[in-house]
């Protein structure tokens, strides 16, 4: 009779401990189980720049000239009918292109650079040059150059003519047209 | 009849002279590949950029001269390139003349790969252009940059490299030169072991939903208790039945 209470007390204690396990599952308690997790991500930084190509190419000829001209004279075009300034197939970027110019002088005397003008079309919207280190179109700043955005393989068309001062002494006048071409968005220096 | 054979010579003739004459006009072509912008450097450290240089004869027919110096270079920070400017003796058109120069390219035409020297030759390098046509025959100049030994971690310094091409030859009244910035950011590492410390957590809203979510439950740690009682309970009644004497 003792035998079988005391079996029956640890049949009751099984059973409870049992049911109460299956009570705290039931309520969203996890009882100290886990699963492994069986997936992961982890996120590592790649990075890769690529060269920059540019490859310009002016024709038209190495220079550019007004032949003989009178003192106080405007709008004396250059001889050569237009200057092309060509981005390459061998770049691998647009390029933004502007444009100063020095002065025209000899050893003495100066034509100023302002009397220098450039045009795109031959018709309209003739600009002064400019001086180092300001550029055409717009000082130094990126996007503002005289011709924005030149695909690959595109090109730009310069057109020149020059104003004679009243009064300009007579000598012959050299100077020098930079062209600059960068890539697309950047600043010239 | 004699007049219209006449005629037709002329014009061949033109065309002739026409066509040669356009063929030798002046292309002045500017060609270059910067091999790296940027770097990381320590204080005191150098490092050397490659830039390339080269004239593609589909778009270039003259030898184009180029000058190179180092503008905007930080107080303190060294630059140096090579080749350095020197003074070279040309002829143009017989006539010699002195100028001015970093270094010479002349016209090449694009290679085929199968086409390329085996040993290459010296001072040559050549680059797969963009074109997809083949490789293009370039000249280098190296640009190297110290770093002072007393700089600081995260100060960073920018330098231009201002490239002038020039064409002698025709002598007009105004002559056409093209420039190009090759620019250089550099920053300064640190040098001591890296570290990182929170200073201020930032309790966002998914972190608060997680913690507002398991306030409700127990914790983990009672929940091994119940698992830990429950398997003892059930290990001891079977060990006595197992044991009893019947």
């Amino acid at each position: 009779m003792a035998k079988n209470g005391m079996e029956m007390l640890i049949a009751g204690a099984v059973i409870g401990a049992v049911v109460m396990l299956v009570a705290l599952m039931s309520l969203g308690v996890s009882p100290g189980m886990t699963t492994a997790a069986l997936s992961s991500t982890q996120n590592a930084q790649a990075s890769a720049s690529v060269n920059s190509y540019v490859d310009t190419s002016i024709s038209g000829g190495t220079s550019i000239t007004f032949g003989a001209l009178d003192p106080g004279t405007s709008n004396n075009y250059a001889t050569s009918a237009v200057t092309v300034i060509t981005n390459t197939g061998n770049s691998n970027t647009a390029v933004d292109v502007y444009v100063q110019s020095t002065n025209l002088t000899n050893t003495t005397f100066v034509i100023p650079v302002g009397n220098l003008k450039v045009s795109k079309d031959n018709s309209t919207a003739w600009a002064s040059l400019v001086n180092s280190p300001d550029w055409l179109a717009s000082n130094v700043s990126a996007d503002n150059g005289y011709y924005e955005n030149v695909a690959k393989l595109g090109t730009a068309d310069f057109y020149f003519k020059l104003d004679v001062p009243v009064a300009q002494e007579a000598a012959d006048y050299t100077g020098t047209i930079t062209i600059k071409s960068v890539k697309n968005g950047q600043a010239p220096n | 009849m004699r007049n219209a054979t006449a005629t037709t010579i002329a014009i061949s003739l033109f065309l002739f002279f026409s066509l040669v004459a356009a063929a030798d006009a002046p292309k002045l072509s500017f060609g270059s590949m910067q091999s790296g912008e940027r770097g990381s450097l320590l204080p005191g450290e150098t490092q050397t950029f490659k830039i390339y240089f080269f004239v593609d004869s589909e778009y270039g027919n003259r030898i184009t001269h180029i000058t190179l110096n180092a503008t905007d270079i930080p107080d303190g920070w060294n630059v140096t390139i090579n080749p350095e400017i020197h003074q070279s003796v040309i002829s143009v058109n017989g006539a010699e003349k002195t100028i001015t120069e970093s270094l010479y390219v002349e016209p090449k035409p694009i290679l085929n790969e199968s086409d390329i020297p085996d040993p290459k030759p010296d001072g040559i390098a050549y680059l797969n252009s963009p074109s997809g046509k083949g490789f293009l025959q370039a000249k280098m100049a190296e640009v190297t940059i110290t770093v002072p030994a007393d700089a600081k971690s995260g100060d960073s310094g920018r330098i231009n490299i201002a490239g002038v091409a020039q064409w002698y030859g025709d002598q007009g009244v105004v002559l056409f030169t093209q420039a190009r910035d090759f620019v250089y950011t550099i920053s300064v590492a640190s040098p001591e072991e890296f570290t990182e410390e929170i200073i201020t957590p930032v309790v966002n809203v998914s972190q608060n939903a997680t913690q507002n979510a398991s306030s409700a439950q127990p914790e983990s740690g009672s929940d091994n208790t119940v698992l830990f009682v429950v398997g003892g309970i059930v290990i001891i009644a079977v060990a006595y039945l197992f044991t009893r004497k019947k």
